[in-house]
């Protein structure tokens, strides 16, 4: 054979070979299904809980000087642990900041997303997560010096011209442009990472305003001992910001294990058993939790995957709603009564299913 | 022993393997990249995440400190901005260091013992010190200074606040881009008359003094140009009108055809000239099986170029270059660059003038008497109109003051009395001539609208925002510290011999440095400089930490917001590798005119 034709063979097999790849899809496919567990084997199996918090939310994610973690999230996360593990402490914290939260969540970095995160439909939908019951029912306000002229009655329309710090990639940031646009006052938005960075830039005059959910705002002043030098304003907030856990899609089994350690809190609560009473509970005269603490016959959390007394442990060891609430959330004068998230038969929105 | 010809088996001969080998290769090297795309396509489809363009003509609701567009109507142009951002501290950046360097680096070689220890000082700690770490020090030192509010409104020579930094600087006119296309001009003039008159002394060896000819030159055009002779390069602001319309009826398909046709041109004529170099007398016509390697890869080349162009990314790229506004929302494409051209190059470019007073609610204003008369010289601030503010529903009743942007002569006023004008606009038309294309002016601080908040005024001055600031210094300075020692070496690379040489032969210090040093420590100093510059283009993504809306930290909020990681990032890639090779080619292109050209 001369060189020519065995150049010209050799082209037209690797031409053909091209052409032929198509039946390495299926081998890919069958391959990483085989392979996936599911999200509660896999925190059995490694024995402890990946928990996503945030870098610093007072009252919500906190870490003290020894580096033990507290907050109203953070209770939440030991709760999901003493539900799936049966020990509060078995958790690992992963500290993310808003840009990289749900990549972690999408990435396997975290089991579950517990960081004042807003429930939103474009979130739910598009983000490949879902999001559980709202543990929290906040709203964006914001926050401007009293010795400038601003107080609680300001509204949106007094920030035209103005600089606003928020959080890059949050509802914050949608929220306050729109806001800002439909009552027609422009404003230089300034996004920084962590919103302790945009109270920084706040006390040392870069800028004029601060928004963020309410929640946050309230902590931050309390943090600065600023209760008569600041105003958070308006009165009535500029969005609903629903908080809560948000977790993997397509993980019906890891799903119900969430909202039900929330409800759980707050089907306790609705009974009024805490921590300390939980043990002096008649369960003759509560069937109701009785199934939930898995003492009649814990068939309902065994079909769940979890241990009969997983939900007895949660409140044991972590306490009710209303503990939870009030041990973190109190000392900031953010309080149940009167607002979203007070008892349902209170006339706030916290209801839970019941447990049968 | 028997004389038979023995045939090899096909899998023994030389040239089957070496072909076989490479193209197995080949092969397998194909199959890798494509399984990974798979596997990231198919990981994607079951972690429920989208990969999708569609958000580049979406609007993405937020809105960005500072740049071109603070609210964006579409991902496009929030990218946009983002590297309009990068490339402002990116440019700016280049020359600052390169100057600062280059002066930090010759008084480090300095005799003057002062000069030297405080220059390795700050070499020393700037060079240890982690740039992020800097950049933070910057931001908390503006942060130190009081809040802009306890300062007076009114004009500073220079001024420091929480807010940022304000000093004085030459604002641009509306006639500021005819100034700088004629200052290139002259420049290059100037350039070519030295040559010219250099050539004239080594031919005829007469003293014909090509440096004060050149100066002359530069010196009279400019005063010539600055009192308006400048506009005469208004005639490419003309021509680029023409060219835009032009251009505007041309098809996607024409971009299409334009570059598969390149593509085929390209291919053929390297084809060709590797053909003829083969027919010349050293190689005489043979062929090795490399070079057939190489003119079947050169073919294979072109006809992915032009299958790529009619796919759909060819049909993108055409679209995107044909200025499409319903794919991609865009206000880019060829038609509107040379349109965007003809805008600011017109010789006699519409001015705006500026509804500076501003009263709580009001949206339009009803003219009641215009003060500035076409003909008469109006200067930035002066009142030109008086009018009625009204609001949405039209009570507001109040007069107010309109004021002139800008400093020139009024020669058309396209508004008059009795006319309404919406304040959303800001801005309305007239033409001003005989303004001088840049004006100094100082920084003012002033109050915002009617709350107890003030800002520095836009257009008096030039301010930095804390972010700008911070990550502008940061990097500047790091890279200028690097860039020192690379000057640095460049000199002392030049062997002493050379300087003794010089001054031997009666050449001043001035003259050895500026004939004789540094011609040869510039050739040593290219490569290390472009490396430098590529080192500071990617330092200025750590603006985010900083709050500065630079590519990086737009695109974080365009991808949480939007779902989308792995197109931003891609964008990032392709982005940054285009700046950076941008740079790369212009050192290279340098780098090639300094080679030692060998006889």
């Amino acid at each position: 054979m001369n060189k020519k034709a065995i150049v010209s063979l050799l082209v037209l097999s690797m031409v053909l070979v091209a052409c032929g790849d198509t039946t390495d899809e299926a081998v890919v496919e069958e391959v990483v299904e085989e392979a996936a567990l599911t999200t509660l084997e896999e925190v059995q199996a490694r024995g402890f809980l990946k928990c996503g918090v945030s870098t610093g939310a007072t009252g919500f994610t906190e870490v003290g000087d020894d580096g033990s973690y507290s907050g109203f999230d953070v209770d939440y996360c030991y709760a999901v642990a003493a539900a799936v593990l049966g020990d509060y402490s078995k958790v690992e914290f992963k500290q993310l900041t808003a840009a990289e939260r749900f990549t972690a969540l999408s990435a396997g970095e975290i089991d579950v997303l517990i960081r004042n995160t807003t429930w939103t439909q474009s979130r739910d939908t598009e983000l490949g997560n879902d999001f559980g019951p709202t543990t929290y029912f906040d709203g964006q306000q914001l926050m401007g010096r009293v010795s400038d002229g601003l107080s609680s009655s300001s509204t949106l329309a007094d920030i035209d011209g103005l600089k606003v710090c928020t959080n890059a990639g949050t509802t914050t940031e949608k929220n306050i442009t729109e806001g800002a646009g439909l009552v027609g006052a422009t404003i230089e938005l300034v996004t920084v990472e962590a919103f302790s960075e945009a109270i920084d830039k706040f006390i040392a005059g870069e800028c004029d305003i601060v928004t963020t959910d309410g929640s946050g705002l309230v902590g931050r002043r309390a943090v600065n001992d600023a209760l008569n030098d600041w105003a958070i304003f308006p009165q009535s907030p500029i969005s609903k910001e629903p908080l809560g856990p948000t977790y993997r899609s397509n993980d019906s089994q890891w799903a119900d294990i969430i909202n039900w350690t929330v409800y759980a809190t707050v089907i306790a609560d609705e009974y009024g058993v805490t921590k300390a009473n939980i043990d002096s509970v008649d369960y003759d005269a509560n069937p109701e939790l009785g199934r939930l603490f898995g003492k009649n016959d814990g068939e309902l959390q065994t079909k769940m995957g979890l241990s009969a007394d997983a939900y007895y442990n949660v409140v044991k060891q972590v306490g009710n709603y209303d503990e939870i609430f009030s041990r973190n959330l109190n000392p900031l004068g953010l309080y149940r009564e009167g607002g979203a998230n007070a008892r349902w038969t209170e006339g706030g929105l916290v209801y839970a299913p019941p447990a049968r | 022993m028997k004389n038979t010809l023995k045939i090899l088996s096909f899998f023994r001969n030389v040239v089957f393997l070496k072909w076989s080998s490479q193209i197995v290769f080949l092969v397998g090297l194909l199959y890798i990249i494509w399984s990974y795309i798979q596997n990231a396509v198919v990981n994607l489809e079951q972690t429920n995440i989208a990969f999708s363009w569609g958000w580049l003509g979406e609007t993405p609701g937020v809105s960005i400190a500072e740049g071109m567009y603070t609210l964006p109507n579409s991902g496009r142009q929030m990218l946009q901005v983002g590297m309009l951002n990068m490339l402002r501290v990116t440019v700016t950046g280049i020359f600052a260091a390169t100057f600062l360097g280059t002066f930090l680096g010759i008084a480090r070689l300095s005799k003057n013992y002062i000069v030297e220890k405080t220059s390795t000082g700050l070499l020393e700690v700037v060079r240890n010190v982690p740039l992020l770490v800097q950049i933070f020090f910057f931001q908390a030192f503006v942060l130190t200074f009081p809040r802009l509010e306890v300062f007076d409104v009114g004009t500073y020579n220079f001024h420091v606040s929480a807010k940022g930094i304000a000093f004085p600087w030459l604002n641009r006119q509306p006639t500021a881009y005819l100034f700088w296309v004629y200052l290139l001009a002259i420049l290059i003039l100037a350039n070519r008359i030295y040559k010219w008159r250099v050539l004239i002394l080594e031919r005829e060896g007469r003293e014909t003094r090509p440096f004060l000819w050149s100066i002359g030159i530069f010196i009279g055009l400019l005063i010539a140009g600055w009192y308006g002779g400048y506009r005469v390069m208004g005639v490419i602001g003309l021509l680029a009108g023409y060219i835009s319309t032009g251009v505007d009826l041309l098809p996607a398909i024409f971009y299409q055809v334009l570059f598969s046709s390149i593509a085929v041109f390209i291919g053929f004529r390297s084809t060709k000239k590797f053909i003829d170099s083969k027919k010349s007398e050293e190689a005489q016509g043979i062929y090795s099986d490399d070079d057939y390697f190489k003119i079947i890869l050169n073919v294979i080349v072109v006809l992915l170029v032009v299958v790529l162009m009619f796919s759909s990314v060819g049909l993108g790229l055409s679209n995107f270059l044909v200025g499409d506004e319903i794919v991609f929302k865009a206000d880019w494409g060829v038609p509107q660059f040379f349109d965007g051209v003809n805008n600011k190059l017109y010789w006699n470019p519409e001015a705006k003038i500026v509804l500076d007073a501003q009263l709580d609610g009001m949206k339009r204003a009803d003219i009641i008497n215009w003060i500035a008369v076409p003909g008469t010289e109006v200067t930035k601030g002066d009142v030109v109109a008086i009018a009625t503010a009204k609001d949405l529903k039209g009570d507001l009743n109040q007069e107010i003051s309109i004021y002139a942007k800008y400093t020139g002569v009024i020669e058309e006023v396209f508004v008059s009395n009795g006319d309404t004008v919406k304040v959303d606009e800001k801005t309305y038309d007239i033409r001003v001539t005989d303004s001088k294309p840049l004006e100094l002016s100082r920084p003012r601080v002033e109050q915002i609208g009617t709350t107890s908040f003030k800002k520095y005024a836009v257009g008096y001055g030039k301010s930095l925002s804390v972010g700008y600031f911070a990550i502008w210094l940061g990097v500047v300075l790091y890279t200028a510290i690097f860039i020192s020692e690379v000057v640095r070496a460049g000199i002392m690379a030049v062997s002493k011999g050379q300087s003794e040489a010089g001054l031997s032969l009666g050449l001043g210090r001035g003259a050895l440095l500026r004939l004789v040093v540094l011609p040869q420590a510039i050739r040593v100093m290219l490569p290390p400089m472009g490396n430098q510059y590529l080192n500071l283009a990617k330092n200025t993504s750590l603006g985010i930490a900083v709050a500065y809306p630079e590519i990086v930290a737009v695109g974080q909020t365009l991808y949480n917001q939007e779902g989308q990681t792995l197109p931003v990032f891609l964008i990032w890639m392709a982005f940054y590798s285009t700046v950076s090779l941008t740079i790369s080619t212009i050192i290279n292109y340098y780098n090639r005119k300094m080679k030692i050209v060998e006889r």
